[in-house]
């Protein structure tokens, strides 16, 4: 999960702006919530090789990233004793990410607890007020697949995952997904 | 007590009304609910879910308890839809109109398997993070532990565990959970309006049902606390009834009763607020077996 991080810091998702910082992060031990989703879906016949979670936040101020906002932003999101991370605001290459799974589902939850308690403690707690613009987050769950499958097969079974009826990764009511194939 | 079933169950002889309260890893509520309808003179039964999910069909009525099945993993309740056990428990109430009873993550169980509002697996409604707003701001988000107040929305008889209940009927419950703002499309809302599927709302404890924090808790569309399927015979509830089943579990700032009986034991073992909930399961069950 290391090396998917070092590549994240230098993949940004959407072409991130001088005010706008993005913070991976994911569990040093391996997380128990990808492993539960792995089993059920393999239970499933689904012929998933990897599950990885990444949790993936981005922070909008109204003003440039200084250092003092990385720092206080790892201080928040991070804890150094369970979680590695990589964090980023420059120039990146979106393709590394793309290469690395099969196929990556990412959720993101209408009003999602964390970030919003993440823009509160940013404005009060740190004491940026109203610089921080918005807090938010979505769940990355990259999958790889049987080698023997080609690249139609990968993309029905992911189709299958995300679409009706299952909607196994996001509730639609309240849950927006899209999906990225690898390239 | 002997009952024989016809029609509507498999014809077998029945000793006592039975329920099974479901335990997946991460339920933490299964011996209070089961003491709930113990309370009402009904058989309980913690059955894991680990057991032989046929056996499930031995009993009368089910009920999903609070808790954090699967650790709430993926997001809560999801998981516990794929245990066979679920597949049965929606065979058996579609079948023969089974009572089955989701409180708290039961609730949260019951719709993602799409047994409420009403089509298997399907997702017209999700339990969402909660997000307590005040004039449209968000102000209150994660996990609620309170009392609050809940107004009887449904229509007199409308589920089986509400025929006790009188319409419009305002009574204070406990919540604890971090997922329970139910989410759904207008179309949806209205559907479950037409239908009188919707039998609880949140409200002040003047029984006004205001959108804002805190007397909708936890942002619930239209302050949604509980919901049945079109037959009634399927109830989804976040708030938890098995911790208002008896007086000494009832608070006394918002039941006077129990001020009164501080110091007599026996009168705090008597009844709380929701001893009804379970009556009226048992009343349905009698109704049907009978």
């Amino acid at each position: 999960m290391e090396k998917v991080l070092r590549i994240c810091k230098t993949a940004s998702l959407r072409g991130v702006k001088v005010n706008e910082l993005e913070v991976w992060r994911t569990l040093k031990i391996p997380d128990p919530e990808a492993s539960t989703i792995k089993s059920v879906l393999v239970r499933m016949d689904y012929p998933l090789t990897t599950l990885d979670k990444l949790e993936h936040f981005l922070i909008t101020f109204g003003s440039e990233i200084t250092p003092d906002v990385v720092r206080d932003v790892k201080e928040l999101l991070v804890n150094k004793n369970k979680h590695i991370f990589s964090s980023y605001n420059g120039d990146g290459d979106p393709q590394r990410f793309a290469r690395l799974y099969g196929a990556r589902v990412f959720v993101e939850t209408d009003i999602d607890p964390e970030a919003t308690s993440a823009v509160n403690a940013l404005r009060y707690r740190f004491g940026y007020g109203e610089r921080v613009h918005s807090v938010r987050k979505e769940i990355i769950w990259g999958m790889s697949f049987d080698p023997a499958l080609n690249e139609t097969e990968i993309r029905r079974y992911v189709q299958q995952l995300v679409g009706e009826p299952m909607y196994f990764f996001a509730n639609p009511n309240f849950q927006k997904t899209r999906v990225e194939f690898k390239t | 007590m002997v009952y024989r079933v016809e029609k509507s169950f498999e014809v077998i002889i029945i000793n006592e009304l039975s329920i099974a309260v479901i335990q997946f890893p991460g339920s933490n509520r299964e011996y209070e609910l089961a003491r709930a309808f113990e309370s009402v003179g009904m058989l309980s039964e913690v059955f894991r879910w680990k057991r032989n999910s046929e056996e499930l069909k031995r009993f009368h009525g089910y009920a999903l308890p609070g808790g954090f099945s699967y650790q709430d993993r993926n997001r809560a309740g999801s998981i516990a839809v794929y245990d066979r056990t679920i597949e049965v428990i929606a065979d058996e109430s579609e079948r023969y109109g089974k009572p089955v009873i989701g409180i708290c993550n039961g609730n949260q169980i019951l719709v993602e398997a799409g047994l409420v509002p009403n089509t298997w697996k399907k997702l017209d409604i999700g339990m969402a993070p909660n997000a307590g707003r005040k004039d449209g701001e968000v102000v209150r988000t994660g996990f609620i532990s309170d009392w609050v107040y809940v107004v009887h929305t449904g229509k007199l008889g409308r589920s089986v565990a509400t025929k006790l209940f009188d319409e419009g009927e305002l009574l204070p419950i406990p919540i604890a959970h971090g997922e329970g703002r139910y989410e759904m499309s207008d179309a949806t809302l209205q559907e479950l309006d037409t239908n009188g599927q919707i039998l609880w709302k949140y409200a002040t404890a003047d029984g006004v049902i205001d959108p804002n924090y805190p007397a909708n808790p936890n942002g619930s569309k239209a302050n949604i606390a509980g919901i049945c399927n079109k037959r009634g015979n399927v109830i989804a509830f976040m708030p938890h009834p098995e911790a208002a089943n008896w007086l000494y579990q009832m608070r006394e700032s918002v039941w006077s009763e129990k001020l009164e009986a501080q110091g007599i034991a026996e009168r705090m073992n008597s009844p709380g607020a929701w001893r009804r909930f379970f009556e009226s399961v048992k009343l349905h069950l009698y109704e049907v077996l009978k």
